[in-house]
């Protein structure tokens, strides 16, 4: 067995409620700015996306057209990470690209849904009236644009990845196991090169009343994370996408191309959360493989605001007290299989500025962190299951 | 003890069971028969209504029913036969407690209309708009229906049951799903690297 190779994240992107591109979203953090929209969907609350152009990345307005938005979200950062990392538009190196998605989909059109469930309402509704409607109200691509899997599709025929493509479903657990399976198969040569992410629209009430099934959506009034408790737990979701490049040391170094930071290591696990602690118990499985870890450090973590998990993380961390934590859900939002994705974005791009941004969090649990960072941990744990830690350090 | 290795040199990995449901039937045994006396497994939908629709046929699994009425619970349902079928076949490791990883191919999954329509009636008024829909699906009273319609819930389901180890991945690419699962199932035997870790 050779030597497993060192994997670096030479490209990112990431458009969400807070902008588009590592500047703007740096400076947003760093100012502790939050987007969120508590009128559009009251009682509930998302983080919208910001405006942005499509055109700047999706230059045909017919691609644009058969999309949904969490398509064009994904298509968008896909293409601001292929940029970062300098590899747009190179077609010997997009030819071998690999991809990993990490998918939802099946975004509806709700008004044709809602008539047709009135009409039911209504007692209208004849033995063929359902398929009739159907097949006369919705246009026809939206099955293309309720597919996970055109996501990847989307990518490829705008921006030319043509290497092997797989998308992986399956909420916040597809957005950790897209960059295990990245990294490994990177890690033992398997691939050179790979495009990694996800996308999330958080503005639609589809998912809104999936979620308010099993109560998880936070009403009413936004809070950050940490502040949420018991009485009045939940999550806003939140539009985002998020791209990495994810390629060996040997292939950046042959193209001269400037690396974030190093990914050395994601692990992730899928704990039976039907006792209570076995979220924190997963998680504490976990910590010592990604390696030995100082008893002061900094973490990203996804954390949701929905209980009894986060209870569960929060107890985790108590464990961990040396640690400056950020939760992103207080600034991004919920983003679902984007979550993980974005904890490992911001963590590359923390280590390459030299610097962690500020708490963001008025009960004290994120403590400040004036020092340069040379490791950050990520985390994430699924709101209903899915359990997830990375590693990513500077390049030495 | 030194594994068979391939011209690549490495381990050869082999197949110690399988299941099957098809529309032909449940497990190897009555599809190989159905299969060799030249039966066909196409015929005419009757899981849902057809009226108006142009397609009418497909080989479908209407000899196994769920309640409620969810592909995605079909889907499970039929997943967990296949699994029993191969993890009896193979032999490999205890009762729920199977010593590797999940992959599974599946289809995309979203609330269906049957349960669309039950929640539409709970609103109780006969002209309403998406807020009217979203107030009466909080509660408690859809909550079986979050984890139905979850994306994971069938790899965490066959996961619970059969004890496979680590985070299982679901995975969808079109008609290549089904061979890109049996791809990352020989790469995680192959090398350390995809094993749950």
């Amino acid at each position: 067995m050779t030597e497993p190779k060192e994997v670096w994240i030479t490209g990112i992107g990431i458009v969400s409620s807070l902008g588009e591109g590592l500047d703007a979203h740096w400076d947003a953090l760093n100012a502790r700015r939050i987007n969120v929209d508590e009128k559009r969907f009251a009682p509930y609350i998302v983080h919208p996306l910001a405006p942005v152009s499509f055109d700047a990345q999706i230059p045909k307005k017919g691609d644009q057209r058969q999309m949904e938005a969490w398509q064009r979200i994904g298509t968008y950062a896909a293409g601001l990470a292929l940029d970062s990392a300098g590899v747009k538009g190179n077609r010997e190196i997009l030819g071998r690209m690999d991809m990993i998605v990490a998918a939802g989909g099946g975004e509806r059109d709700v008004p044709v849904d809602i008539a047709i469930l009135n009409s039911y309402a209504k007692g209208n509704a004849s033995p063929g009236f359902l398929n009739e409607r159907l097949m006369n109200d919705l246009r026809p691509t939206l099955f293309l644009a309720q597919l996970s899997n055109l996501l990847a599709g989307n990518i490829a025929i705008v921006h030319g990845v043509s290497g092997t493509s797989r998308t992986f479903m399956g909420e916040e657990a597809a957005g950790i196991d897209a960059p295990r399976i990245a990294l490994a198969r990177i890690a033992s040569g398997q691939s050179d090169i790979a495009l990694v992410g996800a996308a999330h629209n958080g503005e639609r009430t589809d998912l809104l009343s999936l979620y308010e099934f099993g109560d998880f959506n936070l009403t009413d009034k936004y809070a950050p994370v940490w502040a949420r408790d018991q009485t009045k737990s939940g999550f806003a979701l939140g539009s985002a996408g998020v791209f990495l490049v994810m390629e060996s040391r040997e292939h950046a170094e042959a193209r001269g191309a400037k690396p974030f930071a190093k990914l050395t290591k994601v692990v992730a696990d899928l704990a039976q959360r039907k006792q209570p602690g076995a979220v924190t118990k997963s998680l504490e499985t976990l910590w010592p493989k990604l390696g030995m870890l100082g008893d002061d450090g900094v973490l990203i973590t996804g954390t949701t605001g929905v209980e009894p998990v986060t209870s569960e993380e929060k107890a985790f961390l108590s464990r961990h007290p040396g640690y400056a934590v950020r939760a992103t859900g207080t600034m991004f939002g919920h983003t679902l299989e984007t979550q993980f994705p974005l904890g490992l974005a911001l963590a590359a791009l923390s280590i390459s500025r030299g610097a962690l941004f500020p708490p963001n969090d008025p009960t004290g649990l994120e403590i400040e962190k004036s020092e340069s960072p040379a490791q950050i941990v990520v985390m994430g744990a699924g709101h209903w299951q899915g359990e997830g830690l990375a590693l990513v350090e500077a390049i030495k | 003890m030194t594994a068979p290795r391939d011209k690549f040199g490495r381990p050869i990995v082999v197949v110690t069971g399988m299941g099957v449901v098809t529309s032909l039937g449940a497990g190897k045994e009555d599809n190989w028969t159905r299969l060799t006396a030249g039966e066909c497994g196409i015929r005419t939908v009757t899981r849902f209504p057809i009226d108006g629709l142009k397609t009418t046929m497909a080989g479908t699994v209407d000899f196994i029913t769920v309640d409620p009425s969810s592909s995605t619970g079909l889907t499970e349902r039929l997943a967990d036969i296949a699994t029993e079928e191969a993890l009896g076949q193979s032999g490999i490791g205890g009762k729920g407690d199977f010593p590797g990883p999940l992959f599974l191919a599946v289809a995309p999954v979203e609330v269906e209309w049957p349960q669309r329509i039950e929640i539409g009636q709970a609103v109780g008024k006969t002209d309403f708009d998406v807020t009217d829909f979203l107030a009466v699906s909080g509660g408690g009273k859809f909550a079986k229906y979050h984890h139905r319609f979850m994306f994971g819930s069938i790899a965490g389901y066959l996961a619970e049951k059969f004890g496979t180890k680590g985070s299982p991945i679901s995975l969808s690419t079109a008609c290549a799903s089904g061979a890109t699962a049996i791809q990352l199932g020989a790469c995680s035997t192959h090398s350390r690297g995809t094993r749950p870790s």
